[in-house]
């Protein structure tokens, strides 16, 4: 577990160790955006990140991380808050260029969230930070508004001021057309950090919208958890990496099981990653449930949506997911294009996921829950 | 200084507890789980002959003593779990192990010392459970080997201990509580341990529990009782061990202490989860998959009750690297064990390493080094 500063420094101390993260990712960068998949029906792709005109804009003019330290004809390169470089191929800001990749790809939807990994909301002042969403979100509902069967979606907010958040999740869903809004897994890693930011939460539930909580930094101002930053001889990639995925799984428990949802029925809840450690959390759950005597503790952790963004290409961790938390709940994510859609696609379709359930998370979980969001708001 | 009267309210698994820290104090009325479950529980899968048990809990009588009161009931560690009799029953345990076919058990006493005691307190604490536990194996030779339990308030006297433990009591080694190499800084502080392990081939067993506060790099649950803090300790525990086996198989810490055998209980936590995630993206410390390193360590299947974790810690470690363990003392059968590993997709080879050959392959070997 850690703070949302220790995470910085954790990853900072990282150093070359780092680079090699880097390099990865500028590995991928490279890579084809994407890469032809199987048609077997409309795919909904329910986490892909994209970098608006304006907010790209704002980090060319910063002069700290977050910000764009270079740019060629394939790709930006933007210094996270975290001191990374993460490289974004061209094709996948231009959004025509995207869309005709995403189509190429076999996918019908894609579910459009600015990168919690750029560490926008630990870094910007709650000023910087309004502005910053504004224009997101502006330009993000122009996207979706000019297709509308393309592209869906969601709003960010700053976990810095969550009045205002919450004026924006009223603004965005039903003025700009989005379907939610995406937060950060810190700031809901403690059941503290969730109540500082009831008012967002009330705001969805009252235009049944739908909350994305990605990995990643809140406001420096919320409650969380204690770090202890790696040393470099320390494996701090790893460490990072592990503590992205507990974060998440903090965030799952928070949401899960302390009641703080009861408030909030119309809203649905997605967490990125398949919720980081949370189908391990559900594996536990179901030895110590009957033991403990703690209640359905499995039950309330098949409430919320898992997304299976960035959880590797071995097919070991879908298999694990299914086998704890169920398929109903999951749906297909991506993360895009930080992560090539052939990667994850490949991950859940060579996996030994018996067929219904893949068919579910590919194809049938993601158009279920859009249709059922879009008829509601559309309502 | 912690009294004992303050012990009192840790017992002897107050190692682990602090990662229950919602103590569990109206434990479910389920029989099974009651004093008398051993004899009650349903036994449907025995395991085979040669079976080895690498991760089971005894009550050591006059260990015990020190930290119970008349108000304390028996089977009673302090985290609230009710104890089958067997905890403390040795001839009701071997009762159990012929039902579900187990021939040896290496008992380990907990994480070792709770780490609140003081110095003096836990290495009195110490010396009386090992000599308890002694016993134990001298009149069953056959059927119980034992661990040193240390205390992480006194490296200095743990290796005096561990050293007793191989001269005048008969053990294979020395149980730490995981919470003791979170980080490497962490690790560094107990070194020693595995400098007296090295000389003697020995085996570092690692149990959850957290280490005394004075060892670095351990986390710290804040989380208050209306913030789900048993829900989130039980997900902490296991994160404690990704993080524990993140600094004995992605760092150099083990490098200086080839010949120390090196086990980690529950299956390793979050660890096959976290570094499956982790595979194809990162490198480890050998400059190729962080997988590659892992087969450094042994995990024991302590938390199998479903099978398809077993799988996934075979795809990522291999079966050469699990071994049985059960969690017996606190977990009131064994035989949910036998039947998850039965169950499971491992083939009857694989079952075969985890059950007996790994096992019985790591005894023969530091039995020959010791004599």
């Amino acid at each position: 577990m850690y703070s949302r500063r220790g995470f910085i420094k954790s990853v900072v101390a990282a150093g070359t160790a780092a680079a090699v993260f880097e390099l990865t990712r500028e590995a991928k960068a490279a890579l084809p955006a994407v890469t032809q998949l199987p048609t077997k029906g409309a795919v909904v792709d329910w986490s892909s990140y994209w970098i608006s005109p304006r907010t790209l804009a704002i980090l060319r003019s910063r002069t700290s991380a977050p910000r764009v330290v270079s740019e060629t004809a394939d790709a930006v390169v933007i210094e996270t808050a975290s001191g990374l470089r993460q490289f974004y191929p061209t094709a996948s800001l231009d959004i025509e260029k995207r869309s005709r990749a995403v189509a190429n790809a076999g996918i019908s939807r894609q579910v459009l969230t600015f990168p919690s990994s750029l560490g926008i909301d630990a870094a910007l002042s709650p000023s910087e930070a309004r502005e910053f969403w504004t224009a997101y979100n502006d330009d993000l509902s122009a996207v979706v508004k000019s297709n509308p069967s393309r592209w869906t979606g969601l709003a960010g907010v700053t976990t810095a001021d969550p009045a205002w958040s919450a004026t924006e999740v009223e603004r965005a869903v039903g003025k700009l057309g989005l379907l939610g809004v995406s937060l950060s897994s810190a700031a809901l890693e403690t059941l503290a950090g969730a109540e500082k930011l009831r008012p967002v939460f009330a705001a969805a539930d009252k235009w049944r919208a739908h909350v994305n909580v990605q990995a990643g930094h809140a406001s420096g101002a919320l409650p969380g958890y204690t770090a202890v930053a790696p040393r470099e001889d320390d494996a701090p990639e790893l460490r990072s990496l592990f503590d992205a995925g507990e974060s998440l799984a903090l965030a799952a428990i928070t949401l899960a099981h302390t009641g703080f949802l009861d408030s909030f029925p119309a809203v649905t809840i997605q967490l990125s990653q398949l919720g980081g450690g949370t189908p391990l959390l559900a594996s536990l759950l179901a030895l110590y449930d009957s033991r403990d005597n703690l209640g359905d503790g499995l039950g309330q952790l098949r409430k919320l949506y898992y997304d299976t963004a960035e959880v590797g290409g071995s097919g070991h961790i879908p298999e694990f997911a299914v086998a704890t938390l169920g398929s109903e709940r999951l749906l297909f994510g991506s993360g895009y294009p930080e992560t090539p859609i052939r990667e994850v696609w490949d991950g859940v379709g060579k996996s030994s996921i018996p067929e219904p359930d893949k068919r579910g998370i590919l194809f049938a979980n993601g158009v279920t829950l859009i249709a059922s969001k879009t008829a509601t708001l559309a309502g | 200084m912690t009294t004992r009267r303050e012990i009192i309210a840790g017992g002897l698994l107050a190692a682990a507890a602090a990662f229950i820290p919602a103590a569990i104090a109206n434990a479910a009325p389920d029989p099974l789980y009651g004093p008398e479950a051993d004899a009650s529980y349903p036994i449907d899968g025995v395991a085979p002959k040669g079976t080895t048990d690498w991760h089971n809990h005894w009550s050591p009588p006059r260990a015990s003593a020190l930290t119970r009161t008349g108000g304390a009931r028996s089977g009673d560690a302090g985290d609230g779990l009710i104890r089958p009799r067997a905890y403390s029953d040795i001839d009701a345990r071997i009762e159990h192990l012929d039902r579900v076919g187990v021939e040896r058990q290496i008992i380990s006493l907990g994480s070792g010392a709770d780490p609140r005691l003081s110095v003096d307190d836990a290495r009195s604490w110490c010396s009386v459970a090992n000599d308890d536990l002694a016993e134990v194996v001298r009149k069953y030779p056959t059927r119980f080997s034992g661990y040193t339990a240390i205390p992480t308030q006194d490296i200095k006297f743990a290796v005096a201990e561990i050293e007793r433990g191989y001269r005048d009591l008969g053990f294979i080694g020395a149980v730490l509580p995981v919470g003791a190499v979170q980080t490497l800084e962490g690790a560094k502080q107990v070194a020693p341990v595995l400098e007296v392990l090295q000389q003697h081939t020995g085996i570092l067993y690692f149990h959850s529990g957290a280490a005394h506060a004075s060892i670095k790099g351990q986390r710290t649950i804040a989380a208050p009782r209306s913030d789900v803090a048993t829900m989130r300790a039980r997900y902490e525990k296991a994160a404690s061990y990704a993080r524990g086996i993140t600094t004995l198989t992605q760092t150099d810490f083990l490098k200086p202490y080839p010949d120390v055998t090196v086990i980690l209980a529950m299956l390793g936590g979050l660890a096959p989860y976290h570094f499956a995630t982790a595979s194809g993206r990162l490198k480890g410390v050998s400059g190729g998959e962080p997988i590659s390193s892992l087969r450094r360590v042994y995990l024991d299947a302590s938390t199998s009750r479903t099978p398809h974790t077993l799988e996934l810690v075979a795809s990522l470690f291999g079966a050469d690297r699990m071994l049985f363990g059960t969690d017996y003392g606190v977990w009131p059968s064994i035989a949910p064990i036998v039947s998850a590993v039965r169950r499971s997709q491992l083939t009857e080879a694989q079952q075969n390493l985890l059950f007996v050959k790994n096992g019985q392959d790591l005894l023969a070997a530091k039995s020959r080094r010791t004599s």
